[in-house]
């Protein structure tokens, strides 16, 4: 039985109690943080089932690595982070890159907008698809983006501002082109 | 359009997100034909997004949560048996040593004279215990082969 946390004044917590509160503290982060992590991975692979398995790995790496204590905002761009490297891995082995999606289109309300998106998806690329989806739907600013994804600033502009112009042409077409 | 980005960019986008946008970013996004074109494609990007987030319901905690402790152990393990493998690795190079000083101690010295004078094989006692040695060394070697063929990873399972 080891003794932990011997602050003064406090009954000294058993290794099972130790376990318990992580496991506590891992739940809440989870519960925070999946929802977003998981819309980023099936927005960016449009694979549901390799999203699941890409979210489990980030949290697994996550807590085998044990970062330092972090902020609520530091810890989210980190699984963001590990996430990105996680899909960077897989194009590198070239197991997926092209954007597939077999969800049900019956429960859509806007139809147009889900098969605009899809197409647009579909011809990006993936480090395109992971900036767009970073910068427009987690409303990340570019040092943000830059954080996740390991890339400059000053790259993450540039980069942004190509697949910004190459999604305006594959989506706003039949919309208000700017 | 000359300029790649706008410093309000982020500012108009999150405005969008929010649903916020003051009278003051409505102008600049107005005259602003990247923040106009940054806010046409968050939008139709986040009403798809909503759309599919009732689909995103995330696996269980507690998956993420088993598949970190296995790693963790698996870790643990590698490292608790790491002495175990550099040992290996040195009783390797030892045989492989001492094979090559035998054999160069044979060559040397001539093989058929060194046997026609080395009596000390002729001694009962030393060739039972040469061979209790050999034994040893190849049963030994035998189960160390089989242990590490059954775990997959050249470790043994212990």
């Amino acid at each position: 039985m080891d003794e932990s946390f011997p602050i003064a004044g406090l009954v000294p917590l058993t290794e099972k109690e130790v376990a318990a509160m992580e496991e506590q503290e891992f739940r809440s982060l989870y519960d925070a943080t999946a929802r977003p992590i998981l819309g980023y991975l099936v927005g960016v692979t449009g694979r549901r089932e390799v999203a699941d398995d890409l979210l489990q790995e980030t949290y697994c790496r996550f807590l085998v690595r044990q970062p330092p204590t972090m902020g609520r905002d530091e810890t989210r761009r980190y699984l963001f982070r590990i996430a990105t490297n996680l899909l960077r891995d897989r194009w590198r082995r070239r197991d997926d890159e092209s954007w597939q999606d077999a969800a049900e289109d019956r429960f859509c309300v806007d139809f147009d907008t889900q098969m605009d998106v899809r197409a647009a998806m579909r011809a990006l690329k993936p480090r395109e698809r992971e900036l767009l989806w970073l910068a427009y739907v987690e409303g990340m600013n570019h040092a943000e983006i830059g954080a996740a994804t390991g890339l400059r600033a000053i790259s993450v502009r540039m980069l942004l501002f190509r697949a910004r112009q190459k999604a305006a042409g594959l989506l706003l077409p039949k919309r208000e082109k700017v | 359009m000359n300029r790649r980005w706008c410093e309000r960019e982020s500012d108009a986008v999150q405005a969008l997100r929010a649903g916020l946008l003051s009278p003051e970013l409505s102008s600049h996004v107005l005259s602003c034909a990247i923040c106009a074109e940054a806010q046409a494609v968050a939008q139709v990007m986040l009403r798809a997004a909503s759309l599919r987030s009732a689909e995103h319901e995330p696996p269980p905690f507690d998956l993420a949560w088993r598949r970190a402790e296995a790693r963790r152990k698996e870790i643990a393990l590698k490292r608790a048996t790491r002495p175990l493998i550099f040992m290996r690795v040195l009783s390797v190079v030892y045989a492989m040593v001492s094979v090559a000083w035998f054999l160069h101690y044979l060559w040397r010295a001539g093989f058929v004279e060194l046997l026609s004078n080395w009596t000390v094989l002729q001694g009962e006692a030393t060739c039972f215990a040469a061979a209790i040695a050999v034994l040893s060394i190849v049963i030994g070697a035998g189960y160390l082969l089989r242990d590490s063929r059954r775990t997959g990873e050249g470790v043994p399972s212990t």
